[in-house]
């Protein structure tokens, strides 16, 4: 251990080459990985901070809250299905508005206030009344396009202002803002919005429920397409991984991120392949006088260790700074529980790096010390 | 009692028409407390002779036998042992560890062999005492003279309190005055805690230090009344 802390010490240069290293290839991960959960945090919250259990889908909907259209009136028959403890509606509405010249893209989500499929983080404000008409609710990063609480929001072909009576966070929908109003306010906007819509009836995209104590929702979503045909309902997370391009994306990030640690593992192997051969004399020597190929192994590994602790805290600090410098129409997000996943992948890839080298140090012979002039 | 026995040992060093006989037949017994001088010429095999009794190289054929262990019957593992904890090996080249100050040196065998750290903390300053290196025990070994090199490798053998000491030219880089000083101290050292010794030497003034000599020319060797 001494040998390895003062090794690293004596030749600062070389340790603080292969911690920039490391650091560089880190700080891309994380920044990746923020990427990665910023989009599937923007694409998915609308769901994902819902307290329904399963959505319901028209089968020719194929899992899409765009796609898929059902008959207000199932909801009824939702409900009445066994297991069920309460069905909500939701209506979407994709729409722009005008804000401060610049247009932006609203979702427009039609609930049920009190019902499964409401956005359930509700950050400032009221929330909405049952049956309300032209309020809404607005997603926090409305805020970022200069709305504020009480201000109305005219989308693009309506006539009728929505006033925002409370935020909401985390309830974005494929990157877009979204504004929660009633069933009510969302039939009256589409309308105006698609003209091409009306006289189709009440028609919702998806019928949210919750399942009571007891039972599982996989059982509950059969009986409930038993009952209804030609309806598709699936669990809430499966609904999340079915919205377009958010599986696509997490498995490329994936991807990319798992190459990335592949190349920190490659890395490290290489640096201290590299010094292993050129430290050959050196462990010669301390084989000779009695070092066992163990003792040598643990200070390669406490070397590693310290590198990739190093780097990773380096990497770590430059993402964070790169934070604030990134548009804030940028979706990154760094999460806690990403970075300590990172860290732990950092520091095991290293160590197998550093564990290649080990092969190298049992060959050396001691022997060899003999005629070193070291 | 008998500390080093070497019984018939042959040394050769590669294969076919380059191979080298480094020790030829080499028998020598030494006792413990005994301090042995070791003379020859350059390529005559001293050195060969202080790794294979140090467990460094296997020979070709013969027995080894520290104590009452026979170093052929030692695992791998077991004689990294032996020399961790019983062999104080003073190279001809030092092979002190770069990195490391000339006190760093000799306690990195805090790591390496089995004492207790404090003890070889201890051994170490006072070591780096007697051996006249107590303002240098800080500097690295390229900040060191060529003596000053060789007594921090003297004192890294020394800092076990190993059972056999192997010298490999103790003196050629010191000085009479420092060279007699210094063979004083390993010849106190053996004398007073029931050591084995053999110091390889050029210098037949430091001989008189030692308890016997031993010529060996060719691999072979001459004992010498
Ligand atoms: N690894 C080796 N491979 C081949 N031959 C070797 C090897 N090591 C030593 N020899 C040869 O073995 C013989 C004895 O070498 P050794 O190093 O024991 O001599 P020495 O007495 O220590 O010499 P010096 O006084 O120059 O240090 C020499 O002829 C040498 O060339
Ligand atoms: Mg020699």
């Amino acid at each position: 251990m001494q040998l390895a802390l003062a090794e690293i010490r004596r030749r600062r240069g070389r340790w603080a080459s292969i911690t920039g290293a490391v650091a560089f290839i880190v700080f891309l991960v994380l920044v990746l990985a923020a990427l990665a959960d910023g989009l599937f945090i923007g694409s998915t919250g609308a769901l994902r901070n819902s307290d329904a259990d399963a959505l319901v889908y028209s089968v020719d909907g194929r899992r899409s809250l765009v796609r898929s259209q059902l008959p207000l009136a199932m909801r009824a028959d939702v409900a009445a299905v066994p297991g069920v403890a309460d069905a909500g509606a939701l209506g979407v509405l994709l729409a722009t508005a005008t804000s401060a010249d610049e247009a932006i893209d609203i979702a427009v989500i039609g609930h049920l206030p009190g019902h499964p499929g409401e956005p359930t983080r509700r950050s400032s404000g009221r929330p909405l009344g049952s049956g309300e008409r032209f309020v809404g609710l607005a997603d926090e990063s409305l805020r970022d396009e200069g709305v504020a609480l009480g201000d109305s929001v005219l989308l693009t072909g309506s006539s009728q202002p929505i006033e925002v009576v409370g935020f909401v966070s985390d309830s974005q929908y494929l990157l877009a803002d979204t504004l929660w109003v009633t069933l009510e306010t969302w039939q009256a906007l589409r309308s105006e919005v698609r003209p091409e819509t009306i006289g189709r009836g009440d028609v919702v995209q998806a019928i949210p429920f919750t399942v009571t104590d007891g039972v599982t929702v996989a059982t509950v979503g059969s009986a409930v397409d038993a009952a209804l045909g030609n309806t598709e309902t699936v669990t809430t997370d499966e609904a999340i991984l079915s919205l377009p391009g958010v599986e696509q994306q997490a498995s490329t990030f994936t991807a990319i991120i798992a190459v990335s640690f592949v190349v920190v593992a490659i890395v490290i192997a290489l640096f201290f392949a590299l010094i292993t051969l050129e430290k050959r004399g050196q462990l010669a020597i301390l084989k000779a006088i009695g070092s066992s190929n163990i003792l040598l192994l643990r200070g390669v590994l406490l070397q590693a260790l310290i590198a990739t602790v190093a780097g990773y805290g380096l990497g770590f600090v430059l993402s964070r700074l790169l934070a604030f410098v990134l548009p804030a129409a940028v979706p990154v997000e760094f999460l806690p529980r990403t970075a300590l996943t990172l860290f732990v992948a950092t520091i095991v890839m290293g160590a197998l790096g550093a564990v290649f080298s080990f092969r190298r140090i049992v060959r050396i012979d001691p022997a060899s010390a003999l005629g070193g002039e070291a | 009692m008998t500390a080093i026995n070497v019984d018939d040992v042959t040394k050769i060093y590669g294969e076919g028409h380059t191979a080298v006989r480094a020790l030829r037949d080499a028998s020598l017994e030494l006792r413990d407390n005994e301090f042995l001088a070791l003379l020859g010429p350059s390529g005559s095999g001293k050195t060969t002779l202080l790794s294979v009794i140090g467990g460094l190289l296997a020979p070709t054929s013969g027995r080894v036998t520290i104590g009452d262990t026979a170093l052929a019957g030692m695992s791998k593992k077991e004689q990294t042992r032996f020399r961790a904890n019983r062999v104080g090996f003073v190279f001809q080249g030092f092979n002190l560890v770069p990195f490391l100050t000339a006190r760093e040196n000799m306690t990195v065998m805090g790591s390496i062999s089995d004492a207790p750290r404090s003890e070889i903390e201890a051994r170490a300053d006072q070591l780096l005492d007697e051996l006249g290196l107590t303002d240098r025990k800080n500097n690295l070994p390229e900040q060191l003279s060529g003596g000053e090199r060789q007594r921090v490798a003297i004192g890294r053998a020394l800092v076990t309190d190993p059972d056999l000491i192997l010298v490999d030219e103790p003196t050629a880089s010191l000085d009479t005055e420092l060279g007699t000083q210094v063979v004083r101290l390993l010849a106190t050292e053996i004398k007073t805690r029931g050591k084995a010794g053999i110091m390889v030497t050029h210098d037949l003034r430091m001989v008189e230090y030692t308890d016997r000599t031993v010529r060996i020319l060719d691999g072979e060797l001459l004992d010498e009344a």
